[in-house]
């Protein structure tokens, strides 16, 4: 589904942010990009949208992500941003949610009734007509995810999707995830968030994929986790 | 409060206006950025000499304010950011002009002093109508109505582009003086020497925020052209509207009715 080949990347004439990377997602299953501050995780998301391009191959469903196949790559993807507000555009939510179907060429009465679908089932109807820059931090995020969800996208990534909430709505975001049907790539360092949503993890650590595999196991490693500059999920770290 | 949060959230409660429902609000975008269009270019049209002819354009702004239900006292309370540039483009001319041209009792006026007169209100008249057309209509559906005529895609992209990082602009510009505030609590304003570099990072800001949101757009599909999020169908009582506004202005601007009424008055 998401396939990374030896792939590198600086941002100009900086010291490579990320050095021969490869790693692959399957289909439905939701991963957890991990790593400390500055670990390029927002670097891999803004490569597989194609808004950074390095060296090495990346596909998405198949399709090589390169100039010519940006159109085609993006239908596929949603990417929840880390800040709501660089995200979200237009003047309500609802007109927000509109933007994507109607670019991608959707009716406009499908359109609606995908809205009205994914508010309900998010449990924010009562946002649809509300000003966007009204919003509290919470509302923000998930009338977010709701205009990524409207446009149908088969993966999801999400960039910090717990960073800044407070606990009740880092709980509303967790339970949300949990309930995504697609395939969802979540980076963060909120590790606890992480082993709630995730089976798979990948590691990242000096521009590198430092392990990838099952959340469990590397999850409760707490030596390779502080070699990384991470620490232990709390919920893990009083069992050892 | 600071200014800058002041002037940003006034800026954003106009997106709230524009989302009324008053009589105004209803007609087509198109039809009444024509007529803005037309009125702006009637009110400059006036001699620079005409003061009381040009008075009369007030009409207009006053006629949207009732129609739309948005106070003249708020458009007016808006116009003030831009009014000192307005100010700053004809003080000369009272130094320039300085050719007696009617007397007030028997205080001579001098031509330069009657141009300045003109000029800002010419450029109060404009502001306010420009001010009635963006909170009586969505900024996304004035644009797309612009796309109507035939503007250039790249064009009204700027424009949209430009509406939005505004308001990305000031809360950057919030968010920097807040924490200049902070750890300088005694001061006023800025200090000079703090200016340059302020200057400097609120644009880098800025730019990074904007590219971002520009980002996001291209995520969701955009190829330069705005989806008509609403059709707005151009219809006869918009046309009417068009047609009845134009004519009102080519009277005002062609009859000089202020003379008019005072001769009539005067039989
Ligand atoms: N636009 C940019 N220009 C230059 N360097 C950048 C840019 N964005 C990020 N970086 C650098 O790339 C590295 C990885 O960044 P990022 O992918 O955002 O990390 P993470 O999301 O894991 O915290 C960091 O060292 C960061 O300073
Ligand atoms: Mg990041």
């Amino acid at each position: 589904m998401i396939e990374f080949e030896n792939v590198s990347f600086r941002y100009e004439k900086e010291k490579p942010v990320l050095d021969d990377v490869s790693f692959r997602i399957s289909p439905g299953s939701k991963t957890g990009l991990i790593g400390a501050n500055g670990a390029g995780k927002s670097t891999i998301l803004k490569l597989l949208c194609g808004l950074e391009q390095g060296s090495g191959k990346i596909t998405v469903g198949g399709l090589p992500v390169i100039p010519e196949n940006l159109s085609a790559v993006r239908r596929q993807l949603g990417f929840v941003m880390q800040n709501s507000d660089q995200q979200m555009f237009m003047p309500t939510v609802y007109e927000d949610m509109l933007f994507a179907p109607l670019n991608y060429g959707v009716s406009r009465e499908e359109a609606d009734r995908r809205i009205d679908d994914v508010l309900a089932r998010l449990n924010i109807t009562e946002l649809k007509y509300r000003h966007n820059h009204r919003l509290s931090g919470g509302e923000k995020r998930m009338a977010a995810i709701a205009v990524i969800l409207a446009n149908h996208p088969e993966v999801i990534l999400m960039d910090e999707p717990t960073s800044a909430l407070d606990p009740a709505n880092r709980r509303m975001m967790i339970r949300t995830i949990r309930e995504l049907p697609q395939t969802c790539l979540i980076t963060s360092h909120d590790l606890d968030m992480i082993l709630d949503t995730c089976e798979t993890v990948i590691l990242l650590h000096a521009g590198k994929v430092r392990a990838a595999g099952s959340a469990e196991t590397i999850l409760k490693d707490r030596q390779l986790l502080e070699e990384c500059h991470l620490e232990l999920p709390l919920s893990l770290a009083g069992k050892n | 409060m600071s200014r800058i949060n002041q002037a940003l959230r006034e800026l954003q409660s106009i997106d709230e206006l524009a989302g009324g429902g008053s009589p105004v609000h209803r007609f087509s975008p198109l039809s009444k950025l024509l007529v803005t269009v037309g009125y702006i270019l009637t009110v400059m049209s006036f001699p620079k000499y005409a003061l009381s002819e040009l008075f009369l354009m007030i009409l207009y702004p006053v006629c949207i304010s009732v129609l739309s239900g948005i106070e003249l006292r708020r458009a007016v309370k808006q116009v003030r950011y831009v009014l000192p540039l307005v100010m700053a483009v004809g003080l000369f001319n009272p130094l320039l002009d300085r050719a007696v041209v009617m007397y007030l009792g028997n205080i001579p006026v001098s031509g330069g002093f009657l141009s300045l007169v003109s000029l800002m209100m010419k450029g109060v008249f404009c502001l306010l109508a420009s001010f009635f057309l963006i909170s009586t209509t969505p900024a996304d559906r004035l644009f797309a109505s612009l796309r109507k005529i035939h503007m250039p895609a790249g064009i009204v992209t700027l424009l949209l582009l430009t509406w939005r990082y505004i308001t990305v602009l000031g809360e950057e510009a919030a968010v920097m003086m807040t924490a200049y505030h902070l750890r300088a609590p005694e001061q006023k304003g800025l200090h000079w020497r703090a200016w340059g570099s302020f200057i400097g990072q609120l644009l880098l800001r800025t730019m990074d925020r904007g590219s971002e949101l520009y980002e996001s757009m291209q995520l969701r599909g955009y190829q330069g052209d705005f989806p008509a999020v609403r059709q707005d169908p151009f219809r006869l009582k918009d046309l009417l509207y068009v047609l009845g506004w134009v004519g009102c202005f080519i009277v005002l601007r062609k009859y000089n009715i202020a003379a008019l009424i005072g001769r009539g008055a005067g039989i």
